[in-house]
């Protein structure tokens, strides 16, 4: 005989955690460290956001790497998302050396969807703007190579992330849409 | 080029892949040779690739779940676990006491499931043929019936949902983990003795695929691959999660950051998991599992955006969500820590030996379903 399932009881009445908040230290510390930059403060639930304009985001992002106070070494996430007319870049840094944290975001209009490549300041940025740049079309000038990395090379001038490409579009995978074997001699010809 | 003695030598593009049995799955390499020297070389990634993220824009919360099943389809668990704390967070809610102490054990419980697959496959790599892949399954194959018992299935579980986990745990449920450790000690003390000092593996690993702290770092590597190089982040430590701040564990550090030491980490890391669970099923209260949103599916996340990160078996796995209050996500975007670490292979294997490229490879532990989402 199989023992008896224990009663289960009902579910506990829902009571929301008191909220996170972001750290104040944090916050205070990247006002001042970002004074200069025309830049907005924002929250993402425990976090703070710094929204630098697009033409110092390569600027912005060296100096969070290199102020002793900041040392954000570690890129964990670069995020592009669209927005109403804008396309925003969320860069999320974490510190090794001091275990913080912090959201770096900058944005750039539709109609000119280019933002710097920050490759230069973490290596690691690579793949990730290669992914921005093939799913939603924002070009990360001064990326040393931004090929298709997902998605096959003839997938190009349609961007699926983009709202208004739709869930139910394919691009048909033809072996004449196909790479490098479609160049390659057929037998008989 | 003219090489030495005046003789013309061309560089030689050899394809590895994406039908592959040492590349894990389908994955590209294009290796450019020298000899027996690898001078270059290009990881080819996307063949896998289901919009994972543009899927997430039309489906619900509920119905996201098991789309992250199917990232890293080798520990299902934690990234279901993954994108509910997002979920959780933007709502401001917490899952009952007890649902975090189930999540923890399944959890943990699949660090050890994916570290023995690991443990097989890379044995298969560098040339134990099937006999390190024996010992490994059958430690795995223990913790698979755990799932199966507790979620209903072996794989793709959708067990823990937004505000809690699916259903109770089974009546003897304590007792069998407890069993299922104790089995596994042994186990993994029978794989170490395998392997770990073995003269041939040593010899294809020690020195094999170095990489620096410094270009760990920079490429964002995370989990067992940066651990291996020394630097000391892990997620469960840096920024607990869950009941982790109540335990106490160890983290493993290699020195070298080369083959051996990411394989290393790995069996200590099965030893670390093995004593949280075991702390973790002593204090493990009764009660609810669910808190009503779960029961019911109200899941409405207000406006906002977050990020919550995790250690999975594979590094730190994140999810950037972005809410505009509806019943779907706005944005999804995952962070996969193969991703990021594939992102360093080409540093590794330039100036190794051929036969060495799948032995790096290999000590990564990608899975390519979250590598191309």
């Amino acid at each position: 005989m199989p023992e008896p399932r224990p009663v289960r009881r009902g579910p506990e009445k829902a009571e929301p955690v008191a909220p996170v908040r972001p750290d104040a230290k944090m916050e205070a510390l990247l006002k001042e460290a970002f004074a200069g930059f025309g830049a907005a403060f924002g929250y993402a639930v425990d976090e703070v956001t710094v929204t630098a304009p697009r033409e110092r985001i390569v600027e912005a992002c060296r100096l969070a790497k290199d102020d002793p106070r900041l040392r954000f070494d570690y890129l964990r996430c670069l995020a592009v998302t669209e927005y109403g007319d804008y396309f925003q870049a969320a860069y999320l840094l974490f510190s090794t050396a001091l275990g913080h944290k912090a959201m770096l975001k900058t944005n750039a209009p539709k109609d000119d969807a280019v933002i710097p490549s920050v490759m230069g300041v973490w290596r690691g940025a690579d793949w990730h703007e290669r992914e921005g740049a093939e799913l939603f079309g924002v070009t990360f000038a001064g990326h040393p190579d931004l090929k298709h990395l997902l998605l096959f090379d003839e997938f190009s001038g349609k961007y699926p992330m983009r709202k208004d490409f739709p869930f139910e579009e394919t691009v048909d995978w033809t072996p004449e849409n196909d790479r490098p074997w479609s160049r390659l001699p057929q037998e008989g010809s | 080029m003219a090489g030495e003695r005046g003789v013309e030598t061309v560089d030689m593009l050899l394809n590895m892949g994406p039908q592959h049995p040492s590349t894990h799955g389908v994955f590209r390499m294009i290796l450019k040779v020298d000899g027996e020297r690898v001078e270059d070389a290009e990881a080819v990634v996307g063949y896998l690739h289901r919009g994972s993220e543009k899927l997430c824009e039309r489906e619900n919360y509920r119905q996201i779940i098991t789309l992250f099943d199917r990232l890293d389809y080798i520990s299902n668990f934690n990234n279901e676990l993954v994108f509910c704390l997002a979920a959780e967070k933007l709502m401001g809610i917490e899952a009952p006491e007890r649902a975090q102490y189930i999540r923890t054990i399944m959890c943990e419980l699949n660090r050890i499931s994916s570290h023995m697959m690991f443990y097989g496959a890379y044995g298969t790599d560098v040339g134990v043929f099937a006999t390190a892949f024996m010992y490994g399954f059958r430690e795995r194959e223990v913790i698979q019936q755990v799932f199966e018992a507790v979620s209903g299935a072996r794989m793709m579980h959708s067990y823990i949902r937004v505000g809690g986990v699916a259903q109770e745990v089974p009546a003897d449920f304590v007792p069998r983990v407890r069993a299922v450790l104790s089995g596994l000690k042994r186990g993994i003390e029978e794989c170490d003795r395998l392997l770990t000092r073995n003269e041939i593996f040593l010899g294809r690993t020690r020195g094999i695929g170095v990489l620096s702290a410094q270009d760990a770092i920079d490429y964002g590597c995370s989990g067992p691959v940066l651990r291996a190089s020394g630097v000391p982040l892990d997620v469960r430590a840096a920024e607990p999660y869950l009941v982790y701040d109540r335990f106490t564990f160890d983290i493993p550090l290699g020195k070298s950051g080369d083959c051996w030491d990411r394989y290393w980490v790995r069996m200590e890391e099965m030893r670390q998991s093995i004593s949280i669970i075991e702390q973790a099923l002593t204090q493990m209260p009764e009660g609810a599992i669910q808190t009503p949103v779960a029961k019911f599916g109200f899941v409405k996340p207000p406006k906002g955006d977050a990020y919550v990160r995790a250690e999975n078996p594979r590094g730190d796995f994140g999810v950037y969500l972005v809410s505009e209050g509806k019943e779907t996500p706005y944005r999804v975007k995952i962070r996969a820590p193969s991703f990021c670490n594939l992102m360093a292979l080409r540093q590794m294997v330039r100036g190794s030996y051929l036969a060495d490229a799948v032995v790096i490879l290999g000590s990564l532990d990608i899975v390519l379903g979250e590598v191309d989402r």
